[in-house]
């Protein structure tokens, strides 16, 4: 027993699953060692080193025991020696080589096939053995038992089980059972799963089920990957080969046609290989199989039943792909060696390790567990950077290298599906082919139920799309055309496929979307969009394939999403809330239940920028919750648009930065930000962007029409209105244009350059108004026009003076600026502040007095007294009188304060209700519609936004009208104050933004 | 004897590595018959994890489940759907942290807060499949300590066998206060 000893002691090395060998060991390697001596043959087995004629030494092993018991113990010890045995010689040898040879790739492969081989024969010879020992002489059938697993994983063995369905067949069905649970006690765990899924309650199926389950249905492509990777392990070489020819042979593709089973297994696999291809990796461990490697499997099981290759080995598989399809050797060969990489570390791991495919990597010493296979890989510590890590980071990169390679293969199997589809065929008939042609809404039916489970359908939604939905209106009108029960089933066939492939479903109700209304059929989309949603049952694994495609797919989920009404947007929410199963695929969930949120919530204003930015940048349906990405992106749109040679194409770019900016400025108001960030943000792109288009316009004139004249100092941009106080979600644009020159070319070039920027400020939803086209007929004034007009003192003269006082320049110089300033605001508006505010005190007054008051359960946040309009008239007032030189109402109002004590109460209470009304103002634009009518039962989720919390929408309707009567009060107050003030001794001037002595 | 249980919840807690346990426990250590089956196809690509388990003192003739004795909850999800397997009498553990608002029926509720346990007192939550195994071991009666504890060392990956054995002790610890409970 030294020997056994050192076996002990060299096993010490090996993984977990060495203790169970060895407790077999332990209890019945004595007895055996004691028969094997008593019968003198000990020199005729291997014991103490791996065996190159297992078979025999088990007939020889098999000859010792005196009863079933002890032939079934001392083949169990038989078994250990062997495994143990193979395992550390197949380890030192792949060792030596990766130690001895540049490249470590053959190294690799010669372990795999040895230890591959080896393994498959000792369980080979020990299942033949241990079934006969519980068969005896019992009856049986013909039949073979085969492995169907891959032979690179020791620590189960996947079999199947082929018999001739005669009525012995049950002895058998109880021999297997009993050789299952000797394999859990004594050798590898068996898995029955064939046997779970055909056939009756037995561990064998025959022929004839195997047609019962799979003449109708393409089923589990599973379980036909497992059946086409079947190899004999003991019993009836005839029976297999029968096997072969009648069943699995039909999923290899066969040119002479009828390869309607291969189509459905090759939909199986490409549906399988895409999915696994977007999986993402855990954030707190590795996956074994899932991440890479059942991807790589998976491509070569579909490219082998391309190529009709029945081989199992995958490996052999690759090489004799390779011979076949000369033009993808370099790619096959890829193939080969990430598949040899994912293989050895998944069997060094489970030698070395663990038998789990769950790898956690929560920590250093998790990290550090695998050293014992980098070191057997050959990889040495360089540095800081130790063995594990390095070949962790090789791994990850194989797993990547992996998903590469699927997207250069998929486009292989899918032209070999293009050019076989029998279902593309019946589903899209050539006029000729089909006289009186079928029903194609039943032809749908046949083809949805045999292709049951199968997910690639990439072909037929291409074909639905097509012809401006011309096939889609004949599935529609031929589904019309039959009884109501027939369409019912037609229903939920879709059903039914819509749930299996969320993927396909999001295409399919695009396409229903998009030409639903030209075939006739305008509900489509939403009848589908009910089936769909009402089949989703909120089970995480629905969630984790909606929150996959997303991942994948934004630009296909998204626009799904924000075409769905409400109530079908809080079914998905509600489904999408709840257990996840993947960790990495949480955020992607959270982010799909963010976007469905902010779709119900959002005004038809602010979806139509949610819908316009994600339609032309899909990612930024995931950044919804991260407007820090959203900036940074809406910067890299502008540096592009700056650098951009081409003028249509910097249009293009300046209009998506403008369009990013306000999502983003959206996104902030109802994430509760303060409303004056965002304001003074909105100030700033808004500039950016309209400062860009007018330079835009200028190349545009200059490199079209050849016309270009400098009016850099002469020609200026001014924003008033909503947009110059940086009150943010306006939708129209006020505008001044002011030209400071006589020379009519000019006045000519400018409004042909105004005109121009209008178009493109109305092709992004701004509304340009130019106040001064009342009384000039163009875009442009001139500064004599301006002057003639603001030297009168009628009404309309009152309005452009506001307008102008409330001006901000967003093109022109600060030279330019300053004319204006001495030339006309300050002469005509400045040094005469005393009418002005006399004007203000009348437009108040006459307002109140003319306005027809709001209908009951509305107020018009603007226009109504104690609104908006009011308390910016007033800050206009303020600004005459104190001389402030400051386009914000709420930034005068908060100068005001400080030199002038006496009304700072007052004043504050405007600042107050101003912000108030202008975040409300916000908020219901973002969440109702872009009107200042407030419908005060519509303001729950604006309630929300400005942080009411409970019965928000209620107390925000309160709040409004207590704020509003609050604001006439102080209104009155401040105005009252200014007529009375004397600012020479009232107001003490001392704030930067006040401009030359009041007048 | 015939003992059915199901070992279910999600990928990556560690359920199939249990049931393989249990069934290495009972087959190998305490000499009875035991067969382990998992979600597979379909099924295992969903990320939901399924482990059946089936002990007997007599062969057993299919490694389906019926009627479960014992059923072991991770997910909501899971509770959800497989409660209507479980066997009248039957014994329904959950991790009560989890499935906050477990299934009614006429069956034996068992609440262990077995990733919290895992976390708090190893700074592992996935050690929490380990802890089940202990308290399955006792709850069920057919799993011996010393069986338990073997298959966990022959099981579990190399270099966490201290850590493992630790949670497995936790987990016969709180299997033993419920069984003294009864």
């Amino acid at each position: 027993l030294d020997h056994f000893d050192r076996l002990l002691e060299r096993a010490e090395e090996l993984g977990s699953w060495r203790r169970r060998y060895l407790y077999n060991l332990e209890r019945g390697l004595p007895d055996l060692i004691v028969r094997l001596e008593e019968r003198g043959k000990v020199e005729e087995v291997h014991l103490w080193s791996p065996s190159s004629a297992v078979p025999g030494e088990m007939e020889t092993i098999l000859s010792l025991g005196k009863n079933r018991e002890q032939r079934l113990s001392d083949l169990g010890c038989y078994f250990a020696l062997q495994i143990l045995q193979q395992n550390l010689g197949s380890l030192a040898l792949l060792r030596f080589q990766v130690r001895t040879s540049k490249d470590r790739h053959p190294a690799f492969h010669r372990f795999l096939r040895g230890s591959g081989d080896a393994f498959e024969s000792l369980v080979a010879a020990y299942v033949g053995r241990v079934l006969q020992l519980f068969l005896g002489e019992d009856e049986r059938p013909e039949f073979v038992l085969c492995a169907v697993g891959t032979k690179y994983h020791q620590d189960d063995v996947d079999i199947g089980v082929i018999d001739d369905g005669s009525e012995s067949r049950i002895n058998l069905h109880r021999a297997i059972g009993r050789l299952s649970g000797e394999m859990l006690r004594r050798a590898s765990e068996a898995h029955l799963y064939i046997s779970e899924h055909v056939g009756s309650d037995l561990y064998c199926a025959s022929i004839p089920e195997y047609h019962e389950l799979l003449d109708r249905q393409i089923q589990d492509f599973v379980v036909i990957s497992e059946m086409l990777a079947a190899r004999p392990l003991t019993g009836s070489a005839r029976l297999f080969q029968e096997f072969r020819t009648r069943i699995t042979s039909r999923y290899l593709y066969d040119p002479r046609g009828g390869n309607r089973y291969h189509e459905g297994y090759l939909r199986g696999m490409l549906g399988e290989i895409r999915s696994l291809a977007l999986r993402p990796v855990s954030r707190t461990g590795i996956h074994l199989k899932n991440d890479g490697l059942r991807l790589v499997q998976s491509l070569v099981f579909a490219l082998r039943t391309v190529e009709g290759i029945s081989e199992a080995d995958l490996l052999r598989s690759i090489d004799m792909l390779a011979e076949v399809r000369p033009e993808l050797r370099d790619l096959l060969a890829e193939l080969k060696q990430t598949l040899v990489f994912l293989e050895t570390f998944r069997l060094l791991y489970q030698l070395l390790v663990g038998e789990q495919e769950d790898v956690p990597l929560l920590g250093a010493e998790d990290v550090a567990s695998l050293r014992p296979i980098a070191l057997s890989m050959g990889y040495p510590d360089a540095g800081p950077v130790s063995a594990e890590q390095s070949v962790l980071v090789h791994w990850l990169e194989q797993v990547e290298h992996a998903r590469d390679i699927a997207d250069r293969l998929m486009p292989v199997l899918v032209e070999h599906l293009s050019s076989i589809s029998g279902v593309l065929r019946r589903l899209r008939p050539r006029e000729q082919e089909t006289t009186p042609r079928a029903n194609l809404a039943l032809e749908l039916v046949d083809v949805l139920r045999f292709q049951h489970g199968t997910r690639y359908w990439d072909d037929f939604l291409l074909a639905l799309e097509s012809d401006e939905g011309e096939l889609l209106r004949r599935f529609v009108e031929d589904r019309q055309a039959l009884p109501r029960e027939q369409r019912d089933q037609v229903l939920r066939e879709v059903t039914i496929w819509c749930h299996g492939s969320f993927l396909s479903a999001a295409r399919l109700l695009m396409t229903a979307k998009k030409h639903g209304r030209r075939i006739g059929a305008p509900r489509l989309f939403d009848d589908l969009a009910t089936m769909l949603l009402s089949s989703l049952e909120g089970k995480p694994d629905e969630r984790r394939r909606l929150a996959t495609v997303f991942r994948q797919y934004p630009q296909l989920v998204s626009p799904f999403v924000l075409a769905l009404r409400n109530e079908h947007i809080q079914r998905l929410e509600e489904v999408l809330v709840g257990e996840t199963i993947l960790d990495s695929l949480a955020p992607w969930r959270d982010r799909l239940l963010f976007l469905a949120g902010l779709s119900r919530r959002a005004s038809r204003y602010f979806k139509r920028y949610l819908v316009r930015v994600t339609e032309r940048l899909p990612i930024v349906a995931t950044y919804l919750e991260e407007p820090e990405e959203l900036h940074m992106l809406a910067k890299g749109l502008l540096a592009d648009a700056e650098l951009a040679e081409d003028v249509g194409e910097r249009d293009r770019l300046l209009g998506e930065f403008y369009d990013i900016e306000f999502l983003r400025g959206g996104l902030l108001t109802m994430s509760g930000a303060p409303h004056d960030e965002i304001g003074a943000a909105f100030m700033r792109f808004t500039d950016q962007f309209v400062e860009g288009l007018f330079d835009v316009a200028k190349q545009e004139i200059e490199w079209q029409e050849g016309e270009h004249r400098d009016l850099r100092d002469l020609l200026a941009i001014y924003t008033t209105g909503g947009h110059a106080r940086g009150q943010a979600y306006d939708d129209d644009y006020d505008l001044l244009v002011l030209l400071d020159s006589s020379d009519p070319e000019d006045l000519v070039y400018s409004n042909w350059l105004i005109a121009r920027l209008n178009r493109k400020l109305v092709k992004r939803g701004l509304i340009p108004h130019h106040r001064c086209t009342d009384w000039t007929g163009r875009f442009v004034a001139t500064f004599q026009e301006l002057q003639a007009r603001l030297g009168e003192d009628d009404a309309d003269s009152f309005i452009d003076k506001c307008q102008l006082l409330g001006a901000r320049r967003v093109v022109g110089t600060r030279p330019f600026e300053g004319r204006l300033d001495r030339h006309i605001l300050e002469p005509l508006i400045y040094r005469r502040s005393r009418h002005f505010l006399g004007a203000v005190g009348e437009e108040v007054r006459s307002r109140r007095l003319d306005r027809k008051p709001s209908e009951a359960g509305a107020v018009n946040i603007k226009e109504d007294p104690g609104g908006l309009r009011e308390i910016e008239m007033v800050a206009l007032a303020i600004k005459s009188v104190l001389g402030l030189r400051e386009t914000s109402a709420m930034q005068t109002l908060e100068y005001a304060r400080v030199p002038w004590i006496a009304a700072r109460r007052e004043v504050d209470t405007l600042a107050e209700i101003m912000g108030f009304l202008n975040h409300a103002r916000a908020a219901y634009r973002l969440t109702v519609a872009a009107s200042d009518i407030v419908e005060l039962d519509q303001l729950e989720e604006a309630g929300r936004i400005v942080g009411l919390g409970k019965h928000a929408g209620g107390r925000l309707a309160v709040r409004l009208k207590q704020q509003m009567s609050r604001a006439t009060h102080a209104v009155d107050g401040v105005l009252a104050r200014l007529a009375a003030a004397d600012p020479r001794k009232d107001i003490v001037p001392s704030h930067p933004p006040i401009g030359p002595a009041p007048g | 004897m015939k003992y059915e249980m199901r070992l279910s919840g999600s990928g990556g807690q560690g359920l199939v590595l249990a049931g393989r346990i249990l069934a290495e426990a009972a087959a190998l250590y305490d000499e009875l018959n035991a067969t382990q089956s998992q979600s597979y196809g379909p099924e295992a690509r969903g990320g939901a994890s399924r482990s059946d388990v089936i002990i007997s003192d007599q062969d057993i003739e299919f490694p389906k489940t019926g009627k479960l004795d014992l059923l072991l909850a991770f997910t909501k999800d899971a509770a959800d759907s497989y409660v209507e397997d479980l066997a009248e009498g039957g014994m329904l553990i959950i991790d009560e942290d989890v499935v906050t608002e477990p299934p009614a029926g006429d069956f034996r509720l068992v609440k262990v807060p077995f990733q919290r346990l895992g976390r708090e007192k190893f700074d592992r939550p996935v050690v929490a499949n380990i802890i089940a195994c202990g308290v399955i071991a006792c709850l069920c009666g057919h799993i011996s300590t010393e069986g338990v504890r073997a298959a966990t060392l022959s099981r579990v990956p190399r270099g966490t066998e201290d850590i493992n054995l630790s949670a497995l002790e936790l987990g016969l610890d709180v299997g033993r206060d419920l069984t003294s409970g009864d």
